[in-house]
């Protein structure tokens, strides 16, 4: 497995080199940003966001602190009814569930567990703990998430949001459990906490 | 004809970024005690040796593979007495079974950071500018559990792909430099950590990628080793 | 055996590159059947096949992904062992926790057992039929001869690689390899037929019922019949016979190995997948594939009759996705599933979902209620309580 793994890092750098004439991630400097213009957080810490073509016309964007593979903060600021949280490719139309403005909180978190079981092509995704927690001046909630990636390293997930005038705003926290998770967790609850929806 | 060689081996030198080893660290020597000399665990040493065919495919060779990895683990056992280490072969079936599964867990995790590391620090468009260059990374302290199991004070990770052009394939490199096209020939490439057991930081790291080299006889296999643990800390 | 989208031949790709990449230039012995206990000579194009197979079967033993269930694995291990009669100690099995059908055969004896194949076997003649056609790749070594018969094919295509060179991105024919791996990883439509053959041999001298494995077939393409935006398959696909011809030819095969005494086995397949099965129903809603898996669902009812997992599943994807007249659809399967035994506690904590978006608070209570008194721990407690004392926003 290694070797695959290592494999198929050689070829995705050397893709990399050969065709990203721009530079794969913008640095996000410690203080308010207005993510989208729809979210407002805060971090205190610069973080990278990672460029990505097929996000940029969504209401999405990824952040990571030490690299993708080690850790990524995901922020859907506004997913709108009937709209998935990524974008499925041309490939595969269904690949990700639609949001609906009338799901409860239960229903978000099982969908943002399928979107990740799907995002990171895995089954080993559960989450956990939902409970109700104030997000972005809303009625909000929060779960916690297991899994196990293709690369067969273990991952905590924290998620935390609301859906606001029929649009979801949610904020998710994937890290490796032994350390990169952990590493980012106090860091990513304050911005969870002081996050709020740009007027 | 002089000229389009000169650009093939411009083309090769460019793509094998011109030097053949880069180094990053965070220590530049060993913690020392007056006790022993520094334990280094040496992981399964991960090698594979491979054919490149004609027009280019890589064709793994089993019994070249089975030669390399003998002699790169020759080749460390001798590294190891002329640098006063006490380098310890890791073998996690031989672990207690209670600890087995988090130890290989965090073997994962160093594939996670190390394929970070050749991202995020080797490749420029995929640098990430919070770390503004600097060289990091980490394991984190659960490293310590492998500590505890072994009384070693580093691991030390060895990974190495080797290919070498068949004879097909050096007569399409010619045709390709009378047609002005670079054409790849067999390459080396590898990379080396070392762990530092108490607080998981990975305090040396050296990717090595060259057009020579050749991990088949003994010899060949000592030289591409030490050129692989350059600048390890002392 | 089977290869639903594009993106599980790359994952397959991944999982036996190793497998794919490993063609040399020395041949060994022709291909031909092999005998029981056969090892090949490491110096060999074979043996190179199987030395890097069994690196990369190492890294199988410690996978996350890979079912540790004892009884489990011995229940599987057991139909091998009938299958492959004398070879059994040459097949290694691993039951893969990946929802989708497949089984897949490395040519070192690996087998892989998805669990998506376990869901949709209805029984145990059917797993023995799909066990028996991977056995069938394995008897015939039908990876080497792959392999010998794509490396021309692989060296015309690094041409390619050569073209993209010019552009300066010489290093890509990295990936004009993988498309070769993905025509190597995938056998011909010949050797398909010919494990297909083997299978029904196997199944039906083992003591299965051999119209199962057009049976098998046939399910498969109902359940497609309800994708709307069916998969078009890539390159493994266009390799395979279609579905349709392998099921005809194996329901022609079957009546000449029909014997008396042949079963089905289908009480002891429920009873071995029994732990698992809810696993299996979290994990196919969990790929959204609602079209899909309410036909899968209704298969599966047709010929096991609908128990509680089923009647509770079936609710679930209603629930889940929210389309004009699912509430009732929901409701409705959630109420036969109370109806049948070992319903799951979840059942009250869904109907109080649905109930709740309907605006009936009363009901919705009353469902919330019973899932906290049956489940006092439920790790959404609060959450559930919430529902009832906040107003929607």
């Amino acid at each position: 497995m290694s070797f695959n793994v290592v494999l198929r890092a050689f070829v995705f750098l050397l893709l990399v080199v050969g065709l990203a004439s721009c530079q794969r991630y913008a640095m996000v400097q410690p203080q308010p940003v207005t993510v989208k213009n729809a979210l407002v957080v805060a971090p205190n810490q610069a973080w990278n966001k990672i460029n990505i073509d097929s996000l940029s016309s969504r209401p999405v964007e990824i952040w990571t602190a030490d690299g993708d593979q080690l850790n990524m903060l995901m922020l859907f600021v506004g997913v709108a009814d009937g709209q998935s949280l990524f974008p499925s490719p041309d490939s595969e139309k269904d690949k990700y569930a639609p949001f609906r403005s009338g799901m409860t909180a239960n229903e978000v978190v099982s969908l943002v567990e399928a979107t990740l079981g799907r995002y990171m092509d895995t089954s080993l995704v559960e989450s956990y703990d939902l409970r109700p927690t104030p997000f972005a001046g809303q009625n909000g909630y929060r779960a916690e998430f297991n899994l196990v990636g293709k690369d067969e390293v273990d991952r905590r997930g924290l998620a935390a949001g609301a859906i606001k005038d029929g649009k979801l705003y949610l904020m998710l926290f994937i890290g490796t459990r032994l350390h990169h998770y952990g590493l980012r967790a106090e860091e990513v609850e304050s911005m969870m906490a002081s996050a709020r929806i740009a007027s | 004809m002089r000229t389009l060689r000169l650009g093939v081996a411009l083309g090769l030198a460019l793509l094998l970024a011109a030097c053949a080893t880069n180094t990053h660290k965070q220590i530049t020597e060993l913690s020392r005690t007056q006790e022993r000399a520094p334990r280094v665990l040496l992981m399964p040493v991960d090698v594979e040796l491979m054919e490149l065919t004609t027009f280019g495919r890589t064709e793994p060779k089993a019994d070249w593979t089975e030669a390399g990895t003998r002699h790169v683990s020759t080749a460390l056992a001798d590294y190891n007495v002329e640098r006063d280490l006490q380098l310890v072969p890791f073998d996690l079936d031989k672990m207690p079974d209670g600890v087995r599964d988090e130890l290989n867990q965090l073997i994962k995790l160093h594939g996670a950071v190390g394929n970070s590391i050749l991202l995020h620090q080797y490749l420029e468009p995929a640098k990430l500018p919070s770390k503004q260059g600097k060289f990091d990374w980490s394991l984190g302290p659960q490293v310590k559990r492998l500590k505890e199991t072994t009384d070693a004070d580093y691991a030390l990770f060895f990974f190495m792909r080797d290919s070498y052009s068949s004879g097909g394939r050096v007569a399409i490199m010619m045709v390709g430099a009378l047609m002005g096209v670079a054409v790849q020939g067999g390459v080396q490439v590898g990379f080396a950590s070392l762990v530092d057991l108490n607080d998981g930081n990975v305090v040396w790291f050296n990717r090595l990628m060259r057009p020579q080299g050749d991990l088949r006889s003994a010899q060949g296999a000592k030289e591409s080793t030490a050129m692989l643990l350059t600048g390890l800390p002392k | 055996m089977n290869h639903p989208s594009r993106r599980h031949v790359l994952g397959g790709l991944c999982a036996c590159s190793a497998l794919a990449l490993a063609g040399c230039q020395t041949t060994g012995s022709p291909a031909g059947r092999v005998n029981a206990g056969y090892r090949p000579d490491l110096a060999s194009d074979e043996g190179a096949l199987w030395y890097f197979m069994d690196r990369e079967e190492q890294s199988y033993k410690r996978s996350r992904f890979v079912l540790r269930d004892a009884a489990l694995n011995d229940y599987v291990r057991e139909v091998v062992s009938r299958l492959a009669d004398a070879h059994s100690g040459d097949i290694r099995t691993y039951i893969m926790r990946t929802p989708y059908f497949n089984a897949s055969m490395a040519p070192n004896g690996m087998m892989q057992v998805w669990t998506g194949l376990m869901l949709r076997a209805q029984n145990e003649a059917q797993l023995a039929a799909v066990l028996g056609h991977e056995i069938g790749h394995y008897l015939e070594r039908h990876t080497l001869q792959r392999v010998r018969a794509a490396r021309e094919q692989g060296d015309l295509a690094a041409v390619l690689g050569i073209g993209l060179g010019v552009a300066g991105v010489g290093a890509l024919s990295n990936i004009s390899n993988l498309m070769i791996l993905a025509n190597l990883y995938a056998f011909s439509r010949d050797q398909e037929r010919q494990a297909d053959q083997i299978g029904i041999e196997l199944m039906s001298a083992a003591g299965y019922a051999p119209i199962e494995a057009s049976a098998v077939w046939a399910q498969l393409i109902e359940e497609r019949s309800a994708d709307p935006d069916p998969k078009s398959g890539g390159v493994l696909f266009a390799t395979h016979p279609s579905s349709e011809e392998r099921m005809q030819t194996l329901k022609t095969q079957a009546e000449s190995f029909e014997k008396p005494g042949q079963d089905l086995f289908a009480d002891r397949y429920r009873q071995a997948l029994a732990p698992l099965r809810r696993t299996l129903f979290d994990d196919e809603l969990r790929l959204r594939q609602y079209p899909r898996s309410l036909k899968l669902f209704e298969i599966i009812a047709r010929t096991q009759g609908e128990d509680a997992l089923v009647a509770f599943y079936s609710g679930e994807v209603y629930r889940l996705r929210h389309a004009d007249g699912d509430r009732p659809q929901a409701i409705a399967a959630y109420e036969r599933a109370q109806t049948l035994a070992d319903c799951p506690v979840d059942v009250h904590r869904s109907l109080g979902l649905v109930h709740l978006q309907a605006g009936d608070r009363t009901a919705a209570e009353r469902a919330f209620g019973e899932y906290l008194r049956l489940n006092p721990t439920a790790n959404d407690r609060q959450m559930i309580q919430s529902y009832l004392t906040v107003s929607p926003s």
